[in-house]
Order: structure tokens, then C-alpha cells, then sequence
């Protein structure tokens, strides 16, 4: 890599796109580091596809860049560009079989015939495919015409990889296999990645770094874990799942001030007075018996079971509390939970909240 | 249940079968009995001298390779237009490619007067050029050669490329060019490598069908090529009508049946295997809007081309019909409402008009009475019956209209169907003409409707007949309404089965337009011109009409 080491192999810089006066892409910033993951995660719409599509050159940007390997790309075609895509729906060559597929871009390279045929049945037996290369595509199965086309996208080696909703047209529970196996070739392979979801299951479990887009920007960019442990703002943790917002008032005294009563979280801003919103993790919730009697710092919670299910490794309830929040809560097996229309006080741990800055 | 519906369809079979034995198959087992019997006798000996004779094999080469070069130039020239049709969104396009239909849904003999009227000798270029740079004599002389027949073939067909690979074109997934470009392929590279392969069904069935009208071209060979040319067609209509030679002509005929059956037999095989292959795509993913530089100008080169090579030869038609000695007037058309005593009619010309409605109006009636039952059948689930129907059916589409006509002449004119004199003759045989454009405008409606709903009516208790009127009609009537204007235009057009069939007393507008050709005189050109301008006003917004019809009362499916 030509770059220095605090360069990013793949910037995005101030990127705008509009269509028709409708903003696409509102001022987009992104940075990839070699041999990195990064996802682009947001609900459909939210301009994802717009950016990928950009940074393949198969779309104009109204204004901003693209810079890769500190190279402007705005002027190069798509063609010039070394990146590999693979689209939603895979776009297979339905008037070639696999191996024509997978040896496309060889061939435009002018390889000779047999580093192709070496290379293709390379490509075939990473994705899981051997014996393969004469087979129809219009005869194959979803997952297997997903790992032609990944095959056919990492044959020539692209300095990028990207993947547009790779499991999206696929049913769930091949989705979750081949997620994995998708993972597990990506790393092997070591190349540079640029991968877009809606899922947030599916970008925690193969992101280095994820990218939270909405409404064409990007919200926020950090780690799995990060991202997850501090959403930047209500949008994201929505986005992430997270429905146990409250609103509340750093009281003078320490603590939160909110609708369900003093709230203690690990960390609480040394302004008295500043807004903030507190989420409170599904996980992070234990119940306790009438006669507890909580300690000064302790959060303690009142509400009604208004529903429980069982969700296989836990229990979840739906709790009114006095005020009329409804919040939701996961419980281990280990003891069955109260019924419905049951009162129950919980005890909230303090690691469990966490103060997520109020969007006006 | 399965045995009854399989009975049902095949009694909807039935009905354009018996059509078919009588009024197909009788004549051509008439010109099949005249060109090895003609005098009684088992004797091939006609067989065997046209296979000998230079002027016939000379034919049969000039009517392969004049059709082999009007198809590639119509594919070279019509490609780039079915991309900007397929790809674009732009301002006025429906009402650009019903433009770019009004020459196929012309009649041949418009179109033969049309080119005359530009690029004759007394023609509109002609004229400018002389006037402007002062010549004695016109400057382009390609009446009678065969540049000019090319050009009228490039014009008739050019919609049909535009409309099959076109269609074809916008159904094409984008992500598969996106992929080769992605993929490293330059843009001449996707083209050749993904977009030219992925088209090659649409490009052949297109090819095919030009080929096979240029094959059996009749109308323009005949008017624009002047004696020197000939097409097997026109040869069988010289030696049937000029030089009586009935056993040749019949010969004739039968060889090019047998060339054009094979070439249909070869079009319906790709016109099965594409209706299966088809992915269809909404047009709002594959249609791009104008957004760069190289858009507009590919936009604005096709539209160009388009409008000036298809507009301007029924430009000058129309100012030919009404540019007389003395100046703008509608005296042609005055004339075509007088009966002169040395008029070549025994009816007033104008009287052709209503005869041509007439005819057109009962040809449309029984075509779609016959397509109809044959298309339902044809799009029921394969079997040995419907692959030998389905092309039996298009035979007399494979037939020339010349051999038509002559198997009619020969079969009719006798007990026990004794037809010469009945006014019915042409409108039977405009039917056998527009009846396979019937079938062909329905069976890829009947094929796209997924069998699932039909299943989930049946389920819901709907026996076939109510499954055919709740399910298929609804999807078919914009099919129905597209076979109808076939049937309508190809009748009001026929010349070269109504040449044979049609009574001096009850001439159609055609036949009209033809005689005035022939006839030397300003005032028989003008009249020529004038009535050419009536039919092809007539046929043009007919079509237009019924097309924008088409376009409020049907969704796309």
C-alpha cells in the first residue's frame, strides 16, 4: 500500500447526491482501512446503496469525492476502477455457465488459459463450489449462485470488495449460514471490504467498523461492540433495536431525574440540569421481591406485566410502569418470571443505562 | 377434469382447422396438383426445368441476397433505436414509437408510391436539386435499382427490430452490465460480451421475420425494381397473370413455400424458447433518465434519424398529392371522385375506399372469431398436437400473399367451391393474411398469465369457461385490441393476394394506387399520390387510435 499509515485506503469526502431534489446523500464523510470491513447499516432508503454505487462509478455524485490509494476517483469509469461488486440479486450471466462466470474478468485481463483455469478452480473451492465450472447457472440453487457471484467478484483480485444486501434475497436460515461462511472467506481472502445491510445482526457479525446510515447521512461509525454499548443518538439505538428510551434531567443531587423516578447510572454529566435520554438495556434488568428495600444509589423500577413470552434461551416481559411507559425486559430461565397483570418492581444495573445525548 | 378441458381445447382448434382446410390447404394442394399434374398427368417435368433454368435459379439468388442485405441494414440501422426505446425515458416516446410503426402498418403499395414520390425520377429530392442548382436532368437516379428497394425494405421493417429487440432490451436486467463493468469490461466490451449475447434471441426473431417479408416481398419489388428485378414472388405474378403460365407459376409457388416454411418453423421454435426465457424487469429500474452529454446526443441522433428517414417519405407523398401545375390544390383529389370516360375504373376511385372498409371490417371479424379459439388452444400446456399446430398455424403467415392469392384463383373459381364471383373472396383471403398476426398478438398474453391464477380460480370453485372470462380476458383484451388493428391494417393494405382475387368492379384502395402507377400522365401520378396519402392517413390513425386506446384501457403486465 503507497499510502502512509494514518491514511485511509478508501476516503469518501463531503459526497452530495439528490435526485430530483430529493436528498440521497446529504454531505457523506467514510474512511476504510486496508484489509478492514466497514458496513453501511441503515433502513432501505437511507441512501446506502446510493453511496456503494457511487463508489463504484456507477452513479455521479453532485458534488464531494472519492478517493482511493490517494487517488481521485471521479474521473475514472467503473471499469478501471479494480473493485468487485456483488448485487442483491447476484446478476449472474445466464448465457454462460459457472466457470464462464467466474473467469469474466480473467479473460478481459488476457490471462493465459491455464493461470485462468488455475485461478477459477481457486476461486471454486474457496467458495465451496468444486467440480462446479461447467454447471448452468440458471440451474442453481440461491446460495450457490451467491458464492458463484463472490467468486466471480474476487477472481481478479479487486483492491475493493463490495457487497450490495449479499443474503438479501435469500431465505433466513440459509441467510445465517452462509453469513458465516461469506465471514469466513472475506478474512481468508484479507481483501478491503465495503458491505451493505439493513440487518444489524448480520453487520455486528462480520463489521470491523459499521456505519449507521439514515435519511442520507451517517449518523455514526465505530465498532460493533461500541456502537452497541453507545449508541450516539436515539435515531441509531432505534435503528440498533433499542426501544427503553427515557427522557431525564441531570438532577443536582447525582442521578437522573425522570418519569420513572430517580434513575443511577454508571456515568451521569457533571452539569446538573443538562437533557438527556437514558437507555435502558433489555439485559440489564433483575427482578426483586416487595420486601427489598433499595439503597440510595440503587434504581429501582415499578410497574404491570402486560405480556410475557417466551422467546427460547430467555424470557421477555412488557412492563407498564406507574407513569404509563411500556418497557421491555429479558429474563435468564432460571426462575419463572410473574404473569400477566402481576406487579413487579425491578432493580436496574447501573452499567445497564446508558446516557445517549437528547436530540432536539 | 384434465380430459375434459384437453377436449375443450381441442374443439377450439377445430374451427380455424376446417378454416384452414378449406381456404389454405385446398388451394395449395391445387397449385401442388397443377405443378407436377398440369395436363392430368403425373410430370415433373415442371419441377425439374425451373431447377435447370438460369432465369429461376437467378431469382430465387436475387430474392435471397437482396433480403439478406435489407436485414442486416435494418438491424445496423434500427440497433442504436431500439436502445434509445429500451433505455431511455424521454418526453413524447409513445407517441415517437407509434411514429416509428406507421410504415409497418403501411400499405406495400403506399410505401413503393411513397419512395417514388421522394426518390423518383419526378420525386421531391429530384426536384429540389434540380430547381436549386439548375439541372436539366434529376440527379439521383434510383428508380428502378436496387438502393431503392433496400431503402423501402430498411423503412418498412425498421419498427419490428425496434419493437422485438427493444422490448427484449428493456426487460434486460441492469445489473448484469453493471456487473461486466464492474467486472473490468469497458463499454464496448459489455456490449459485445454480455448485452449482444443476452439479446441474441430477440436479435434473431427479429431477423427472421425482416428476412422472411423481404423474401417474400411483392408490392415494392414490383412498383420500385421495374422489370428488372424480380422476386420469386414477383415472378410467380409474371408468369400467372402476363404470361398465363399457370404450371410455372404454381412450380414457383411451391418452392417458395417450402423456403419460407422452413424459416417460419425456425422463428416459432425462437419464439417459444424467448417467451420462457424472459425475466421481466419494471421499466422504472431499466430506463434511465437524460443525464449526460453522450445521452443526448445518442438521443438526438436516433430521434433524428428516425423522423427524417421514416417522416420524410410520407412527407412527400402528401405534398406530392396536392402539388399540381398550378400550384397547392386538392384537384388529385377532386379527380379521384370523377368518373372519366377513359378512366382505367368502371367505378368512381373513391368508391375503392369503401370497398377497402368494408373488406377490412369482415376480414377483422372473422380473424379474430378464428385467432381467438386457435391462440387459447395454442397457449395450453405443450404437447405433440400443439407443436404441430402451432406452426401449421402461422403457415399461411409463411405463405406469401402472391401464392395466396394465386392457390385461391386456382382452387375457387370451380365447383364445388365456386367463389369467382362472390365479393367475399377478398375479405376470405385477407383473413388467412391477418389471422397468424392474431394468433401471434395473443399467445405471449396467454403465455405470460402465470397458471397459478388460473389454479387459484379453478380452486375457488370457477369452472374453464368462467376461468377463461375472469382470469384470461381481463389480461388478454389489450392483446385482443392489438390483433383486432393487425387484422384491420393488414386487410385495408393487402395487395399481393388481392391483385389476384379482387373484381375489376369492387377494386380495393391498393389495387386503386397500383393502376395509377401504371398509368403514364401528371394527373394519374397526382391521383396516385392522393389516394396513397388517403390509405395511408387512413391506416395511420386507425392505428394511432386504437394504439392510444390500448394505452388508457390496458395495464402493463
Amino acid at each position: 500500500m503507497a499510502g502512509n499509515s494514518d491514511m485511509a485506503l478508501l476516503e469518501v469526502v463531503d459526497i452530495k447526491k439528490d435526485f430530483n431534489g430529493i436528498f440521497a446523500l446529504e454531505k457523506v464523510n467514510l474512511r476504510l482501512e486496508a484489509g478492514n470491513l466497514l458496513c453501511l447499516l441503515g433502513p432501505s432508503g437511507c441512501g446506502k446503496t446510493t453511496l456503494l454505487r457511487i463508489i463504484a462509478g456507477l452513479e455521479k455524485t453532485d458534488s464531494g469525492m472519492v478517493i482511493f490509494d490517494g487517488q481521485d476517483l471521479s474521473r475514472m469509469p467503473p471499469h478501471r476502477r479494480g473493485f468487485g461488486m456483488m448485487f442483491q440479486d447476484f446478476s449472474l450471466f445466464p448465457h454462460k455457465n459457472v466457470f464462464d462466470n467466474v473467469a469474466f474478468a480473467l479473460q478481459l485481463e488476457k490471462h493465459s488459459r491455464e493461470r485462468i483455469n488455475r485461478r477459477v478452480k481457486e476461486m471454486l473451492q474457496l467458495v465451496g463450489l468444486e467440480g462446479f465450472e461447467m454447471r448452468d447457472v440458471n440451474r442453481l440453487s440461491g446460495g450457490e449462485c451467491q458464492r458463484v457471484a463472490l467468486a466471480r467478484s474476487l477472481a481478479s483480485e479487486p483492491r475493493l470488495l463490495m457487497l450490495d444486501e449479499p443474503l438479501g434475497s435469500l431465505d433466513r436460515v440459509l441467510r445465517e449460514r452462509l453469513l458465516v461462511d461469506l465471514y469466513r472467506i472475506i478474512k481468508q481472502v484479507g481483501v478491503t471490504t465495503l458491505y451493505v445491510t439493513h440487518d444489524h445482526a448480520e453487520a455486528f457479525t462480520v463489521a470491523d467498523r459499521v456505519a449507521v446510515m439514515n435519511n442520507g447521512r451517517v449518523e455514526q461509525v465505530d465498532q460493533p461492540e461500541t456502537l452497541y454499548r453507545q449508541p450516539a443518538n436515539e435515531l441509531v439505538a432505534r435503528f440498533l433495536g433499542f426501544h427503553n428510551l427515557v427522557e431525564g434531567v441531570v438532577a443536582e443531587a447525582g442521578g437522573i431525574n425522570s418519569v420513572l423516578g430517580m434513575l443511577y447510572p454508571q456515568k451521569i454529566p457533571a452539569f446538573p440540569g443538562t437533557r438527556v435520554t437514558v437507555l435502558l438495556r433489555p439485559e440489564g434488568a433483575r427482578i426483586i421481591d416487595a420486601g427489598h428495600i433499595a439503597d440510595s444509589g440503587e434504581t429501582v423500577i415499578k410497574g404491570t406485566v402486560k405480556q410475557r413470552t417466551f422467546k427460547g434461551g430467555y424470557f421477555n416481559l412488557t412492563v407498564q410502569t406507574d407513569p404509563g411507559t411500556v418497557l421491555s425486559f429479558d429474563f435468564t430461565l432460571d426462575a419463572l418470571p410473574p404473569a400477566v397483570g402481576q406487579d413487579v418492581r425491578l432493580l436496574l444495573r447501573p452499567s445497564a443505562m446508558v446516557l445517549i445525548p437528547r436530540t432536539e | 377434469m384434465k380430459n375434459i378441458s384437453s377436449k375443450y381445447y381441442v374443439l377450439l382448434a377445430g374451427l380455424p382447422l376446417a378454416y384452414l382446410a378449406i381456404f389454405y390447404f385446398y388451394p395449395l394442394i391445387k397449385i401442388f396438383t397443377v405443378s407436377f399434374l398440369p395436363d392430368e398427368a403425373w410430370g415433373p417435368g415442371n419441377l425439374k426445368k425451373l431447377v435447370t433454368s438460369g432465369i429461376y435459379l437467378r431469382t430465387l439468388w436475387f430474392t435471397t441476397w437482396q433480403a439478406v442485405v435489407s436485414t442486416v441494414l435494418t438491424l445496423l440501422l434500427a440497433l442504436p433505436g431500439a436502445y434509445v426505446f429500451a433505455r431511455y425515458q424521454f418526453r413524447g416516446k409513445e407517441l415517437l414509437r407509434s411514429f416509428t410503426t406507421v410504415p409497418f402498418v403501411l400499405p406495400t403499395v403506399v410505401v413503393a408510391a411513397a419512395f417514388h414520390s421522394l426518390l423518383g425520377p419526378h420525386g421531391l429530392v429530384n426536384a429540389v436539386l434540380m430547381k436549386f442548382f439548375n439541372l436539366i436532368s434529376p440527379p439521383v437516379a434510383v428508380d428502378q435499382t436496387i438502393a431503392l428497394i433496400l431503402i423501402a425494405h430498411v423503412f418498412y421493417n425498421y419498427t419490428v427490430v425496434v419493437r422485438i429487440v427493444g422490448g427484449y432490451w428493456s426487460r434486460l436486467e441492469p445489473g448484469l452490465t453493471e456487473s461486466a463493468k464492474m467486472l473490468g469490461a469497458s463499454p464496448a466490451k459489455v456490449f459485445f460480451k454480455v448485452t449482444l449475447p443476452l439479446l441474441s434471441p430477440a436479435i434473431m426473431a427479429a431477423s427472421l421475420l425482416v428476412f422472411i417479408f423481404c423474401f417474400s416481398s411483392f408490392g415494392v419489388i414490383l412498383i420500385l425494381g421495374g422489370p428488372r428485378f424480380a422476386t420469386i414472388e414477383v415472378e410467380i405474378y409474371r408468369q400467372a397473370i402476363h404470361l398465363f403460365n399457370l404450371p410455372m407459376a404454381a412450380a414457383l409457388s411451391l418452392v417458395q413455400i417450402l423456403f419460407t416454411f422452413a424459416l417460419m418453423w425456425v422463428y416459432t421454435q425462437l419464439q417459444r424458447s424467448r417467451s420462457m426465457a424472459l425475466k421481466p424487469e419494471s421499466r422504472a429500474v431499466t430506463q434511465k433518465k437524460i443525464d449526460s452529454g453522450v445521452d443526448r446526443l445518442i438521443l438526438a441522433t436516433n430521434v433524428g434519424f428516425m423522423i427524417l428517414f421514416l417522416g420524410l417519405p410520407m412527407m412527400s407523398l402528401i405534398i406530392q398529392s396536392v402539388a399540381t401545375e398550378t400550384g397547392v390544390s386538392l384537384g388529385f383529389y377532386r379527380a379521384l371522385f370523377e368518373n372519366a370516360t377513359e378512366s382505367v375504373f368502371f367505378v368512381p376511385p373513391a368508391d375503392a375506399v369503401f370497398y377497402s372498409l368494408g373488406f377490412s371490417l369482415a376480414a377483422l371479424l372473422i380473424a379474430l372469431s378464428l385467432g381467438v379459439p386457435a391462440a387459447v388452444f395454442l397457449a395450453g400446456p405443450a404437447n405433440r398436437l400443439r407443436s404441430v399446430l402451432d406452426p401449421l398455424f402461422m403457415l399461411p403467415l409463411s405463405t406469401s400473399a402472391v401464392t395466396l392469392g394465386f392457390g385461391f384463383i386456382l382452387a375457387l373459381d370451380k365447383p364445388p367451391l365456386n367463389l369467382r364471383t362472390s365479393p367475399m373472396l377478398v375479405p376470405l383471403a385477407h383473413t388467412l393474411v391477418a389471422f397468424p398476426f392474431v394468433v401471434r398478438s395473443l399467445l405471449p398474453a396467454l403465455r405470460s398469465i402465470p397458471p397459478k391464477l388460473r389454479e387459484a380460480a379453478a380452486l375457488l370453485g370457477a369452472g374453464p369457461w368462467k376461468v377463461w372470462r375472469t382470469v384470461d380476458l381481463p389480461i388478454l383484451g389489450r392483446a385482443l385490441v392489438v390483433g383486432a388493428v393487425f387484422a384491420f391494417t393488414i386487410s385495408l393494405g393487402e395487395f399481393g393476394a388481392t391483385v389476384f382475387v379482387a373484381r375489376p368492379q369492387t377494386p380495393t384502395m391498393p389495387l386503386a394506387i397500383y393502376r395509377f402507377l401504371g398509368q403514364p400522365g401528371a394527373v394519374n401520378y397526382g391521383q396516385a399520390m392522393a389516394m396513397s396519402s388517403i390509405l395511408m392517413l387512413v391506416s395511420a390513425t386507425g392505428f394511432m387510435f386504437i394504439e392510444k386506446f390500448r394505452v388508457t384501457h390496458g395495464g402493463e403486465f
